[in-house]
């Protein structure tokens, strides 16, 4: 069977400092430098080899790995090894630099939930423009509509806007939207439990139920217990590399290895 | 209803998307824009849901503004400042030049601000970019439509019950004809222009400052206060700086009877608008990939 998401050779790299607010002098500078050294041929062809290396970073370097149809992968690492670019280039909120990912299957990002919730819009409306936002159809939402509700608590003031709601309705409410998705690929992040105590083990029963009907999932989260609970392939990263692959519980171990160990500055 | 969301599952598993870094001109997925059509729906409600939940007049404020806007242009630019009109009442002069301006200044100016307005969404959830800007123009064209109707109403009225109604000749079969193509270059105009300074508005800011100025300059080069009559002949070269002089002397011509540009004009305004389409479509398919590294 063909990998359902094939990441071959992508990275990412970061200009670093403040980006795009150069003042005019810098323009200048940087054009007239440009000129001096590459000539106006050079200039014109983009020539940019010369430009300071220090003032980029590369977040993500030369990752590939592949998911096979029904795995759910833990990507494990510390703040800042680039799951989450990982994840907004396999979902398309940025392009890589260099590289290249093949994805068999619709896919959606559940980078935080409530993503476009409208203030002065009810309940009800809410979960039509999150839903469509998410990537469903306006029918699909409304066959699943009983349930997002249901699932949500807040049926009483579904026509009510959300202005008025606490914030355990409101991220009660924008979980339940996401957690009707039904695409073949999730890529979730960070976002697998809210609310109450109650409410948060209705949420991991969710995503259990959902990671067992043969989605595939790429899933980032600190909360290593869940990872464990959840994922049965774990892809192990650190600087912007892939580090190792294999069993979630494998990668897991050796996470907590290097993370005991004392760091070097 | 469980056929249909196993049918829409399936679809969705026989998709295949490449993700690479490679960077092609114009590169536009009308399938998967036209996949999301719901999405844009709900963005047009949800524009005008918020905009008028809890007002009183709501959606009455569509044809309240126009009003008036025409009655400060006709006690400024008639009254006080005896601008001529073409013999046309003042009011309905106004307002026949306000319902093609409203719509392009403001569907002009969403657009240009879309990426930067929308930047939370964008950063945390993939959907064709398209999606916002023509949800922002589709919108506008329809307030341009309900006032478009008031505009023909008080036409009516002018040509029916007053003295002025012998100068008015509205030609019901240019009416037809031309309105859908003048809806279509002011629409390509806004679209165009508004992605153009929406790509451009990532990278340097200083665009935001500068749009409110731009519009103001323009709308003085456009005649909404003044008939195109008064501009000397050897400038009509112009129009094709500003295709909406076409657009509104038109306009005037099939509704009220007047006009001074032959429809030649008009052709060279819709290959403008047709150019600034292309144009901006072409950037913001550049800055659409990775804008959100840089806003």
């Amino acid at each position: 069977m063909k990998p359902i998401i094939e990441v071959q050779n992508i990275s990412k790299q970061y200009r670093l400092g403040v980006i795009g607010t150069t003042s005019i002098r810098e323009v200048l500078n940087r054009f007239s430098k440009n000129l001096r050294e590459n000539g106006p041929i050079g200039m014109l062809k983009g020539n940019k080899q010369n430009e300071n290396s220090n003032d980029y970073i590369w977040a993500l370097k030369d990752v590939s790995f592949s998911v096979q149809p029904g795995e759910i992968v833990g990507l494990i690492g510390r703040n800042g090894c680039g799951k989450s670019t990982l994840l907004k280039i396999l979902s398309r909120i940025t392009f890589p630099t260099e590289g290249r990912a093949v994805i068999r299957g619709k896919s959606s990002a559940l980078l935080e939930v409530g993503t476009g919730f409208h203030a002065e819009l009810s309940g009800r409306e809410n979960i039509f423009l999150n839903g469509a936002i998410l990537g469903m159809r306006r029918r699909e939402i409304q066959a699943k509509f009983d349930a997002i509700v249901d699932f949500s608590e807040v049926e009483k003031f579904i026509d009510t806007p959300i202005k008025h709601y606490s914030s355990g309705m409101y991220v009660r409410l924008a979980f339940s939207v996401a957690a009707h998705l039904d695409q073949p690929i999730l890529f979730v992040d960070e976002v697998l439990a809210v609310g109450d105590t109650a409410f948060q083990n209705k949420c991991i029963n969710k995503m259990r139920s959902v990671a067992n009907s043969g989605r595939t999932i790429l899933f980032v989260s600190h909360d290593e217990k869940a990872v464990n609970k959840l994922c049965n392939r774990g892809v192990y990263m650190k600087q912007g590399k892939v580090i190792a692959l294999g069993s979630a519980s494998e990668m897991l171990d050796l996470y907590s290895k290097e993370k005991d160990l004392p760091q070097v500055a | 209803m469980r056929a249909y969301l196993k049918k829409v599952y399936s679809d969705r598993l026989n998709s295949t998307t490449v993700i690479d870094a490679n960077y092609q001109w114009f590169r536009i997925d009308w399938v998967e824009l036209w996949q999301f059509r719901d999405l844009i729906t709900l963005f047009v409600q949800k524009e005008f849901i918020a905009r008028y939940r809890q007002t009183i007049l709501g959606p009455i404020w569509y044809i309240v503004q126009p009003i008036m806007m025409s009655g400060v242009l006709t006690a400024v630019f008639g009254k006080l400042g005896g601008m001529s009109t073409d013999e046309i009442p003042h009011l309905l002069f106004y307002f026949s030049g306000l319902v093609i301006w409203g719509y392009f200044s403001v569907a002009f100016q969403q657009t240009a601000d879309v990426l930067i307005a929308n930047a939370y969404i964008f950063q945390k959830v993939y959907f064709p970019r398209l999606v916002m800007p023509l949800s922002v123009v589709i919108s506008k064209s329809l307030i341009f439509f309900t006032q478009l109707l008031v505009f023909m109403g008080l036409l009516i009225f002018y040509k029916l019950f007053t003295a002025a109604g012998n100068i008015i000749h509205p030609d019901l079969i240019k009416i037809v004809a031309l309105t859908p193509l003048l809806l279509l270059i002011t629409s390509a105009m806004c679209l165009g222009l508004g992605l153009m300074f929406a790509a451009i508005t990532v990278k340097y800011k200083d665009l935001t400052h500068v749009l409110g100025f731009f519009i103001q300059l323009w709308f003085y080069a456009t005649p909404v206060v003044y008939p195109v009559s008064k501009i000397p002949e050897r400038f009509y070269y112009l129009t094709v700086f500003n295709p909406l002089i076409a657009v509104v002397d038109t306009f005037r011509h099939v509704f009220l009877g007047t006009s001074a540009l032959e429809v030649s004009y008009l052709f060279v305004s819709l290959i403008v608008s047709m150019v600034s389409v292309v144009l901006g479509l072409m950037m913001f398919n550049r800055v659409e990939r990775d804008f959100v590294d840089i806003i």
